[in-house]
């Protein structure tokens, strides 16, 4: 594998070899693929772990998270459960600061903080980098989680050292979630089977009920699928989607 | 390409857990979206989690705060998992 024989090659080459990888990035369409690609990347600089975050918050009344895991992923479950985001102390630097940091340069003022640290030391983040990405104004907001079970002063000076390949590593990582999002919009792409089939049922004037009895699924799914469908078409309601779908001929059978 | 293998959808508190279980290209990627709150006051997480080793989801899902609700649904979906696994190598 590439990152294997990087240790043996020059520092220019090995170099070549991250931009290489680094520049591939965006021409990956699959989510397993490219976390494949990206522990490829930081393993020659003694991490093992990451977790990137697209973060977007629209005033205080909508959150939206979406984490891409490359790392143990139960600790993204207590994370998650123990709404440690709310106080994260890394995320709350990446929300105002485009700066990166190392671990040890963030303090921790609760209790909380030092348990969501303690934590994340037992899966794989015992050390390590926070890489801000930020796009702009109402733009999303990237984090990317770099971490290492070394301790601090076995690596941290090295992830210093080569603090501009995780800034672009974070970077295309950003932009890849944006062009996966902004693809999510595209609808020809992002309608599958079922949702295809959904939008014919309805436009045929099924109810929800009466589409649960068809093919056994339950309202939850329906509910959830039909929102979908909605936000991917870019429309307010079912009748706007099935009017917008119609429009553009891909709801012939 | 990718190729769904099992999604449900569960009430989950004040929101809705949506998981997807999906082949893409070669591996299997896991998608666990949870919406929760009230209009107003709202969160919508989405958890990707490309693995390729079935003990690999099978710890996420059982740490997963909503899996005693979900359980017959997860089970189910890893079942779906192990006969892909049978039948897509």
């Amino acid at each position: 594998m590439a990152h294997d024989t990087q240790i043996a090659l020059s520092a220019p080459t090995a170099l070549q070899h991250t931009q290489d990888a680094l520049n591939q990035i965006k021409t990956y369409e699959s989510a397993g693929q490219l976390v494949g690609l990206v522990k490829q990347i930081i393993q020659p600089y003694g991490l093992e772990s990451f977790v990137f975050v697209s973060m977007r918050r629209d005033d205080d009344t909508r959150e939206s998270y979406r984490y891409l895991i490359g790392c143990d992923p139960v600790w993204c479950q207590h994370y998650r459960a123990r709404n440690w985001y709310t106080n994260d102390p890394f995320m709350a630097h990446a929300v105002s600061d485009s700066t990166m940091v190392l671990g040890s340069a963030i303090t921790t003022g609760s209790a909380s903080q030092r348990e969501m640290l303690e934590m994340a030391a037992r899966y794989g983040f015992r050390s390590g980098m926070v890489v801000p990405a930020h796009g702009g104004a109402n733009a999303r907001i990237g984090v990317l989680y770099l971490g290492s079970a070394l301790p601090p002063a076995q690596i941290e000076s090295r992830l210093w050292a080569n603090r501009f390949v995780m800034r672009q590593l974070a970077f295309e990582l950003y932009e890849w979630w944006q062009a996966k999002l902004h693809a999510q919009s595209v609808l020809t792409q992002h309608l599958d089977g079922v949702d295809l089939k959904l939008l014919r049922d309805k436009r045929e004037g099924y109810t929800t009920a009466q589409i649960c009895a068809r093919y056994g699924y339950s309202k939850a799914m329906v509910d959830t699928r039909l929102r979908r469908i909605c936000e991917k078409l870019d429309v307010a309601n079912m009748k706007q989607a099935i009017s917008k779908a119609m429009h553009l001929d891909i709801l012939i059978a | 390409m990718r190729i769904l293998i099992n999604e449900f959808t569960k009430a989950a508190g004040n929101g809705r857990l949506h998981v997807t279980l999906y082949r893409d290209d070669g591996g299997y990627v896991f998608e666990r979206e949870l919406h929760e709150g009230v209009p107003g006051s709202e969160i919508d997480t989405v958890m990707v989690l490309p693995f390729e080793e079935p003990e690999v989801l099978t710890r996420f899902i059982h740490a997963d705060p909503y899996f005693a609700k979900a359980a017959a649904e997860m089970d189910k979906l890893l079942k779906h998992l192990q006969e892909d696994l049978q039948h897509g190598s």
